[in-house]
């Protein structure tokens, strides 16, 4: 329908559908979110910049004002060079991510490419287990003095290294496979409601498969492209475990091993400096949602579920299946086996040991031992199961209604809002959770120091994903069922229950799965937020690390893995079955 | 009638958007900052401490820490030593509680065992963070006059950081035959324990030969083999402080020296101390140019892992126990202080924590033992050797050699 009057008239009616009570409400709680949570802690970021502040003096005071911290930042020439090597490492990592997670979702959702629902149980492990954690593991398979595969392969004669974990290419594939479940869900939500008209035409217009799939299939998930492009982008940049375990040994250093250096390596932390290389972070962000905005502002042309139908058509992959299977095997044991044997192993010994008879005779269980009856488990794993449903629920509702509000109702001033849904993205995790104890110090409230405060820090913090999920999706629903809707009385309510919501189903299934192993595994910000009352596993795992219980560590992320196997093997073969 | 209503809609939107930012921004600058008078710089404690008295209002376990009530009265805490035991009990069985914040690692459960043992009618409960964020959190709860913290066990350094105003007085029974360097000068807080720090070195990997001195790491066959820490900042001070005279810390010779360790060695660059004390006992490097000592020993001990600390004079850093001037549970927290500066508090802490013990009742404890046995000697730093001015030159120079 394009702009044109009517389109005008159908918005209006579809805002007088929604206005009142229930719209309201929407509004006031994403301006609350957004401006409380999210401006705050930019705010404080911004400002402490400019500062010269240390342990217990950050808030938005002017005390101690200065361009110091920018100039000790961007004044000495091994900055740019940090930047360009910043640069390197994020567009390399983009690019495994989009081959690795881009091919996989193709396979598991568009074609009848076998062991598909293992493949989408699959790419959920290098999610689950702990970036330092995969980290180590390359370093123990490739490290070219102690690695399993350079030993095997010396021991064959070779006298050099088959590969070296300490560099470029490794940070590149292991971040790259770490980023991949992202990559592989969100691309793998948009294939999943493709409408098979679009492609059947260009096929009977003569288009060959490639071309219908590059012509028509790819250029109708611009935007999904775009904000997977944007995420991972800004992921890569702000990755801490590859740049810090392998980047630092292989002489690379990016923005955010600086980052964290002044912000928790040095005593007393430099918060202004740590602020201030940050910032690079929130412009290059800014401006790859500019990019975004301006792919995502003819929103409508990539609609393609419409009230006629859109289940997508299986491709059947012929002969090529073999090609699929080959691929899917690779990673099966490249990306996921390989590591996870290295986890199991650790998980089994009392420490980390090569391969051998000796090392065998230490195995046991009594790492899984240690961690099952260790002090607090069952307290930490109730409010991580809390905080897990609660933030992927809350996260997915939030950002669904933010979605909505900027590409359906296209409000004025809403793009503001997706880019600001977009910010906690780049705001390091002790601004953010510095800003969160501030707020909450400030006022009478009984949310400090409970599971409450970790669930509202953490739907802030993960907005970005949930956004960027929903935003996909909802550009490609077309508004014509909604004004339908409108036209026969429904109110906003139903609208959202009877249409919206099982539409974008599998989206909200496929984010909320990917924000609950994050809001599960994630522990800067619950590190300080934390309390004895609200304790949660990833603050258990941090301080196991920190303790040198790596062995305990494996064990719990072998059996995170297990049990996330099942629940994601279940929502997959749910989901899949749905295609049938 | 639509397009008027979206209208309105439209700036009624934007003005509860508009207002909701400013009102963040209000919340936000309506802090002040403590005092920043820091215990380095003040000579004189201004805290009150607490009394046996003392009538709180203990709150249930899940009760938000934001609406703590404070404790009501205080008064001296009691001084004779025969009522003094039955007085801290009788007040701590009201409190009910006591609440420790504490870095000191994740085997509270073990050493505060006898603890709990001996005191059953008191929640014992532990926060767990790194030092910074202990800090920070303490810092930014004092701002608003909450209080949750009944107990602090942290780093030096950090305490350092924390106003004095925001320490409460305790006497110390348990220390009289501690060390001088273990007291404060104004009795804020106990050195407790220390960290040794050093080098460690694979003893597998090092030959017949292993290192016995500084000098001897500067090992040309160890080229591309060592590794440094980030976190390392203070090397350059430590080294300074031990090779110097008492208020003289050697800079030049130090400087020089970390500069020809990594023209020699050009180690690697590492984040953190255990994953490369679990990488260089796996042998993945001979030499951890600077490691925690605390995390060699615990290594050493535990998992028997091929490592050694240099057998040389070695800097170790006092962490502290402190008593917070408006702990929620002063009673509790003054039992609690008593436990763990006992003979067999200490103790048990010193070998369930692989640190070395301030208190002489814990001289034998097995950290103490192999330190001793290792000819390992201890050069204990203090407050003022670890000054701001010392840590950011050391730190500067650091940084510097890594290429940070």
């Amino acid at each position: 329908m394009g702009n044109t009057r009517a389109d005008h008239w159908i918005s209006g009616k579809l805002r007088v559908a929604s206005k009142g009570k229930n719209q309201f409400s929407i509004l006031f709680i994403s301006g609350i979110l957004l401006g409380v949570f999210v401006i705050f802690p930019l705010a404080l970021l911004i400002l402490n910049s400019f500062r010269e502040v240390g342990l217990g003096e950050l808030g938005l005071s002017f005390r101690n004002l200065t361009l110091g911290n920018y100039i000790t930042a961007y004044s000495e020439s091994r900055t740019w060079k940090m930047l360009w090597d910043t640069f390197i490492f994020a567009a390399g990592t983009m690019v495994v991510a989009f081959v690795v997670g881009g091919v996989m979702a193709f396979l598991v959702e568009r074609t009848d490419a076998p062991w598909r629902r293992v493949s989408y149980g699959m790419m959920f492990i290098p999610l689950i287990i702990p970036g330092m954690l995969l980290s180590i593991s390359w370093i123990f398979l490739l490290s070219p003095n102690i690695g399993i595969i350079n030993k095997l392969w010396m021991s064959m004669g070779f006298t050099d290294p088959i590969l070296s974990a300490y560099s470029m290419p490794m940070m590149w594939w292991v971040q790259g496979i770490i980023e991949s479940p992202l990559t592989f869900l969100l691309l793998g939500s948009a294939l999943r409601r493709m409408d098979p008209a679009l492609e059947e035409a260009a096929t009977t217009a003569g288009a060959t498969r490639f071309k219908s799939l590059t012509r028509v299939t790819l250029k109708l998930m611009a935007p999904t492209l775009a904000g997977v492009a944007l995420l991972q982008f800004v992921r890569a940049l702000e990755a801490m475990d590859t740049p810090l375990i392998i980047g630092l040994n292989a002489g690379i250093k990016v923005f955010s091993t600086n980052i964290l250096l002044a912000l928790n390596n040095q005593f007393p932390p430099d918060y202004g400096l740590g602020f201030a290389y940050s910032m690079t972070l929130i412009v290059l962000t800014a401006v790859g949602l500019f990019v975004y905005s301006s792919i995502m502002r003819q929103s409508d042309k990539y609609a393609v579920i419409t009230g006629k139908g859109y289940r997508p058509q299986i491709i059947h992959l012929g002969r090529w299946k073999v090609l699929a299977a080959c691929f899917q095997a690779l990673f099966a044991i490249v990306a996921v086996a390989l590591p996870l044997a290295v986890l199991v192993w650790m998980s089994l010994l009392p420490n980390f040991a090569i391969p051998s008879r000796e090392a065998l005779a230490d195995i046991s269980l009594q790492n899984y031992a240690s961690v099952v009856f260790r002090p607090d488990m069952a307290l930490a794993l109730k409010n991580t199961v809390i905080v897990g449903i609660c933030v992927a629920f809350g996260v997915m509702v939030v950002s669904l209604l933010l979605s909505w509000v900027v590409f359906h109702m296209k409000i004025r001033g809403g793009k503001i809002l997706d880019g600001l849904a977009f910010m906690p993205y780049a705001i390091p995790s002790i601004a953010m959770a510095v800003a969160f104890l501030a707020l909450f110090l400030s006022f009478k409230n009984p949310i400090y120091n409970t599971v409450w405060i970790l669930v509202i820090a953490y739907i802030v913090r993960f907005l970005p994903y949930g956004t960027r999920f929903t935003n996909a999706g909802l550009v490609q629903i077309k508004k014509e069922m909604e004004e339908a809707a409108v036209t026969s009385g429904a109110k906003f309510r139903k609208i959202f229950v009877h249409i919206i919501g099982p539409l974008m189903k599998p989206i909200l299934i496929g984010g909320g799965l990917y924000v609950l192993v994050l809001s599960i595994k994630t522990f800067p910000m619950a590190v300080i937020l934390s309390s004895p009352q609200n304790i949660i596993l990833s603050v258990k795992v941090w301080w196991m690390w920190s303790d040198g219980k790596f062995g305990e560590v494996s064990a719990l992320a072998v059996m995170i893995i297990l049990a996330l196997s099942i629940i994601t093997f279940l929502g997959g073969t749910d989901k899949l079955s749905q295609q049938k | 009638m639509s397009i008027k209503n979206g209208a309105r809609l439209r700036v009624l939107v934007s003005l509860g958007l508009l207002g909701v930012l400013v009102g963040s921004l209000v919340v936000g600058c309506g802090k002040s900052s403590p005092s920043t008078t820091s215990p380095q710089s003040t000579s004189k404690a201004t805290s009150s401490a607490p009394a046996s008295s003392t009538t709180t209002t203990t709150k249930p376990a899940t009760t938000s820490a934001a609406t703590t009530a404070k404790p009501t009265t205080t008064s001296a805490p009691p001084t004779s030593s025969a009522n003094r035991q039955q007085q801290l009990e009788a007040a701590a069985q009201k409190e009910g509680k006591i609440t420790f914040w504490t870095s000191f690692g994740t085997l509270a459960d073990t050493y505060l065992a006898p603890f709990k043992k001996k005191y059953p009618w008191l929640q014992v409960e532990v926060w767990q963070a790194t030092n910074e964020p202990i800090g920070q959190k303490f810092m930014a709860e004092a701002q608003v006059g909450t209080h949750t913290a009944d107990v602090l066990g942290l780093s030096e350094e950090v305490a350092l950081a924390i106003p004095a105003s925001l320490y409460g007085k305790y006497e110390w029974p348990n220390t009289t035959d501690w060390p001088a360097t273990s007291k404060q000068k104004d009795g804020l807080y106990l050195r407790s324990h220390m960290n040794p720090m050093g080098p460690t070195f694979n003893t597998n990997l090092a030959g017949a030969n292993p290192p016995k001195k500084w000098d001897d790491l500067k090992n040309p066959a160890w080229k591309g083999k060592a590794v440094a820490a980030t976190d390392s900042e203070e090397a350059p001070l430590m080294t300074a402080l031990i090779w110097g005279q008492p208020g003289q810390p050697a800079w030049d010779k130090s400087f020089a020296y970390w500069q020809e360790l990594f023209t020699t060695l050009q180690p690697k660059t590492t984040t953190g101390y255990t994953p490369p004390t679990k990488l260089l006992g796996a042998g993945e490097y001979y030499l951890f140019v600077y490691d925690s000592g605390a995390v060699a020993l615990r290594e050493m001990m535990t998992s028997k892992l091929p490592i050694a600390l240099l057998p040389d004079v070695i800097p170790a850093k006092p962490s502290v126990l402190a008593l917070p001037k408006d702990t929620p549970h002063p009673n509790a927290a003054r039992l609690f202080l008593d436990y763990m500066t006992s003979p067999e508090g200490a103790t048990l802490f010193s070998n369930t924590m692989y640190s070395i013990s301030m208190s002489p009742s814990a001289a034998n404890s097995e950290p103490n033992k192999v330190i001793s046995e290792k000819g390992i000697k201890l050069f204990v730093v203090t407050a003022d050797q670890m000054s701001k001015e010392n840590m950011k030159k050391s730190g500067d120079f650091w940084r510097k050699l890594l290429g940070l």
